[in-house]
């Protein structure tokens, strides 16, 4: 089939986008409900507001990602067909398995999350908090699925082809690919890195603007962890794809290192720019026989060099070894970090300091770039597997130029594909970083917005308070009056003195937790806040919030949070709740 | 009956699922587009507090007809992708403007741009993925598309009717559920009568539009039509039954009862075109023995489907119980 390659270059570039697009959304799904279960953990454990705004904003936000993540997903099953139609009336049926499990993954994912975010009243706390473990579990194995495919799609097996036709698959053909364990580990740690790095990013942003309350340090402490702790796993699991690619995919490692000739003494090569036509680095950081070294212990090891094939079997050189330096340099960078953090952690803890993790303005830089760098990491290692595929889309069976749609259609659908996406990325950009920069409850940097007329319309997700409406009611007086049931209610909870007082919310969520151990837990609070005043108030407030304990607590934690004054609680409390 | 008959058969209920669950999602988006007058604020809150517990668990079907689609016939979805790619994508189109102006209107507190203007992109992209669907189903019965010609299913009149027939009947099915959600709380109840007129219209024009389409029917896709007058009127006949039923149920404010009818109603419906269309996939292109898959593989679908729904159901019966009473207040 010849076709012109504008056709193809399409075909594929609509493909990449796409990909990348859905992708950046995906890692949420899989990183953030494991975070969601931790703080929210957290939050059942101690009572703490601060975890409870923390959980609250990251439903928020995971929100909001998983459905821009679901839809895009949905385009990307779409796309096989309208753009590899060959591709998939040949092979789909070897994939069907693993897409099908995929699908009922997603299937889980989309049940619960439909539980975990509208059900905070509907559950009850501990039922709340379990509903992340299915969402958790499942996004996790969605990953595991796909990645099935696209290891298939690199080393094919258990498939037997003749004259062309496909006449016999094993159904857990994917699952047989040996490209399957390094790329799922890869892609695993990926996805946490990028979710916690993100996170961390976000927080270490705030930081630096001088918000430095607990919610902001608990919010960078668990972003970083999951960067960090994952940075240097990933150098062992990248380590082992590029083994794996050197043993079934020689020219993906020839193309990653920008490497012509086959030989012994390979070198390793760091940056600089692979020409095609003289098979050369250009200025690139050349370390001799390194990469003979690393593959086979000894500089005598021979390396496959792209001069191998033909040329018109070759991977783009130039495009491999970029994407892969760059996911290199970033990858190095957020070890060393993380090399650089643990050390200081250990010290700051040898020497009692808190908190634990260092928070002088060159960190919380450092810390702000963890996410950018995670993500395009992640995204160049993506164009690192697919470019050093190429020119086949499924590894030495099927050719891409012969799997695309001949369709004219092509460029049409993807100038629309690149606006409707550029412009959905645009708002959602917006939208988290209003999130982002709201502080803990989000909704007091609004306050001159005016409602619109179909604001009422949207939903008032979660708990009634954090108010996907965000109007204004929180700031001092600027919300009075501005009516529905909602306001109403929260503003008779503010002006009750027990929504100001910690502990009250403290004997509710530790009710909730420890219905038969009841003497326990109001034993503290009693001992650490009994000034006389509240005090009183505080037994009502108990008792009306035992069936819902998140409740009062919530609203005593946005109410903290709400105003300027609140920092100072928040920080007290939470050292507390440390201790614990 | 061969494996790939009942992976058909699995199909075609995942297309029921999505059509009475994912479809009354779109349908109620229709209605938001609708609403007019001095309730329309608090019609469309309804409708959103109905939708977002559910809607991204009813989406799934979708995936799960195209999944099935591309695994257990991979020929069929290969023409299918070639030769509609306009509808699809428009559906396409519709699906991700739907979700992310919910989830931007729902959670995006106006920093991107004001609610009311995602309100009305999650309206019209509501509107605009069943009628893509529609053209797509009709698509498949007239077997008049090709690759050579995109734009073929677009110029169909029978087409365009079929999309219309299945905006109306997304709208009536989403006017009946919403219905009881109304009655579920006092805030809300004054829209049951709204709802309840809204689903008489939506029946009527499902009506007068099917019999329009007859005739046409008959002439584009005689050899569906044929197989359609000899096998499938007893489901037709359910199905007008199920409308009837649906109606007089609201009548006298038996909401439950009222789902179930209209869920026969366009369940009958298409089962009917479902029965009719078989053993062909894709009229006069792609009949379901050339199209499917080695068997070993669609029974590996097979057990996988059937593990897949002994999980996923009981959750999603529960997700549905859980947001059928209205919200706690305290």
């Amino acid at each position: 089939m010849v076709l012109a390659a504008d056709a193809i270059d399409l075909a594929r570039a609509q493909t990449a986008f796409s990909l990348a697009f859905h992708i950046c959304f995906a890692v949420f799904g899989v990183g953030l409900p494991w975070m969601l279960l931790y703080t929210e953990w957290r939050w059942l454990r101690t009572g703490d507001p601060v975890w409870l705004a923390l959980t609250k904003k990251w439903s928020r936000a995971f929100a909001v990602l998983f459905a821009v993540g679901a839809v895009s997903g949905t385009v990307l099953s779409f796309e096989f067909g309208l753009l590899w139609p060959a591709f998939m009336s040949k092979y789909g049926g070897a994939l069907g398995l693993s897409f099908t499990m995929e699908g009922f993954a997603f299937f889980t994912e989309a049940i619960f999350v439909g539980m975990y975010l509208y059900g905070w009243k509907r559950l009850s706390a501990r039922a709340h908090w379990l509903t992340l473990w299915p969402i958790a579990i499942s996004g996790t194995m969605s990953t595991l699925f796909i990645i099935t495919v696209n290891a298939w799609m690199n080393t094919p097996r258990g498939i037997t082809e003749r004259n062309g036709h496909v006449i016999a698959e094993k159904p857990f053909a994917p699952f047989t690919s040996p490209s399957f364990g390094p790329q799922l580990v890869h892609m695993l740690l990926a996805a946490f890195m990028c979710a916690g790095g993100m996170v961390a990013a976000i927080y270490a942003v705030g930081m630096l603007r001088g918000r430095r309350d607990a919610y902001h340090r608990h919010g960078l402490a668990i972003g970083l962890t999951a960067v960090l702790v994952a940075a240097p796993l990933q150098l062992i699991a990248g380590d082992w794809a590029g083994r794996n690619a050197a043993d079934h995919q020689p020219l993906k490692l020839a193309a990653m290192e920008g490497l012509y000739h086959t030989g012994s003494n390979a070198p390793f090569t760091i940056g600089g720019i692979y020409d095609d036509k003289t098979g050369e680095v250009r200025h690139g950081l050349e370390i001799p026989g390194m990469l003979s070294l690393i593959e086979g212990f000894s500089t005598n090891h021979v390396v496959t060099g792209l001069d191998s094939a033909p040329p018109d079997k070759r991977p783009d050189g130039a495009l491999v070894h970029g994407a892969f330096t760059v996911m290199i340099v970033a990858g190095s960078a957020l070890i060393m970090l993380s090399l650089a953090t643990g050390t200081a952690v250990l010290r700051r803890r040898r020497r009692a300091e808190t908190p634990l993790l260092p928070t002088g303005r060159l960190w919380l830089l450092a810390a702000a770039c963890t996410g950018p760098a995670a993500m395009l990491a992640m995204l160049t290692g993506w164009e690192v597997t697919e470019g050093g595929r190429q020119p086949w889309i499924v590894g030495g069976r099927m050719k891409v130029a012969d799997a695309v749609t001949g369709s004219n259609g092509a460029a049409p659908i993807f100038a629309g594909t690149l606006t409707l996406y550029l412009g959905l990325a645009g708002a959602l950009i917006l939208i988290l970083r209003r999130m982002a920069s709201g502080g803990a409850s989000g909704e007091q940097l609004v306050p001159g917005r005016s409602g619109g007329p179909t604001t009422p319309s949207a939903p008032r997700p979660r708990d009634g308070g954090q108010g996907g409406s965000g109007r204004p009611d929180r700031d001092g007086g600027e919300g009075t009056g501005k009516g529905g049931e909602d306001d109403g209610r929260r503003g008779s909870k503010e002006s009750a003195p027990a929504a100001e007082y910690d502990p009250a919310a403290e004997h509710a969520a530790r009710y909730a937790l420890t219905p038969a151990g009841a003497p326990a837990p109001t034993a503290r609070p009693s001992a650490s806040g009994g000034s006389g005043g509240s005090g009183g108030k505080d037994q009502p407030a108990r008792t009306s919030a035992i069936p819902r304990p998140r409740h009062e607590a919530h609203h005593t934690g946005l109410r903290l949070f709400g105003r300027p004054a609140g920092r100072h609680a928040a920080s007290g409390r939470s050292t507390d709740g440390e201790s614990r | 009956m061969t494996s790939a008959d009942l992976l058909l058969v699995v199909m075609v209920i995942g297309l029921t699922a999505y059509a009475l669950l994912g479809g009354a999602d779109f349908g109620g988006g229709v209605w938001d587009l609708l609403a007019r007058g001095p309730d329309a604020r608090s019609q469309r809150r309804l409708i959103s507090h109905s939708i977002g517990p559910v809607w991204e668990a009813n989406h799934v079907w979708l995936v799960f007809i195209v999944v099935a689609l591309f695994s257990g016939f991979p020929p069929a979805y290969g023409v299918v992708g070639s030769s509609l790619e306009i509808p699809l994508a428009a559906a396409l189109v519709g699906i991700v403007l739907r979700g992310a102006a919910y989830v931007y209107r729902a959670y995006g507190a106006g920093a991107a741009g004001p609610d009311h203007w995602w309100g009305h992109v999650f309206a019209v992209s509501s509107t605009i993925t069943p009628f893509a669907l529609g053209v797509t189903g009709a698509a498949l019965a007239t077997g008049k598309m090709s690759a050579s010609d995109p734009m073929a299913p677009l110029r169909s009149v029978f087409g365009l009717g079929c999309g219309l027939f299945a905006v109306a009947a997304t709208a009536f099915l989403a006017a009946v559920y919403l219905c009881k959600d109304a009655s579920a709380s006092p805030v809300s109840a004054h829209l049951v009568p709204v709802f309840r007129r809204r689903a008489f219209g939506g029946a009527v024009v499902c009506g007068v539009l099917a019999l329009i389409l007859l005739p046409l029917f008959a002439h584009e896709a005689p050899v569906v039509a044929h197989r359609f007058g000899d096998r499938s009127v007893p489901l037709v006949a359910l199905s007008a039954c199920g409308g009837v039923a649906a109606l007089v149920a609201l009548g006298r404010n038996q909401f439950v009862a009222a789902r179930i009818a209209a869920g026969l109603a366009v369940g009958g419906m298409l089962w009917g075109w479902a029965i009719a269309q078989y053993p062909d996939l894709i009229v006069g292109q792609v009949t379901v023995d050339d199209a499917a898959a080695p068997s070993t593989n669609i029974h590996a679908m097979l057990y996988a489907v059937a593990g897949g729904l002994a999980i996923v159901l009981p959750p999603m019966i529960v997700l549905y119980r859980l947001f059928t009473r209205p919200e706690p207040v305290e």
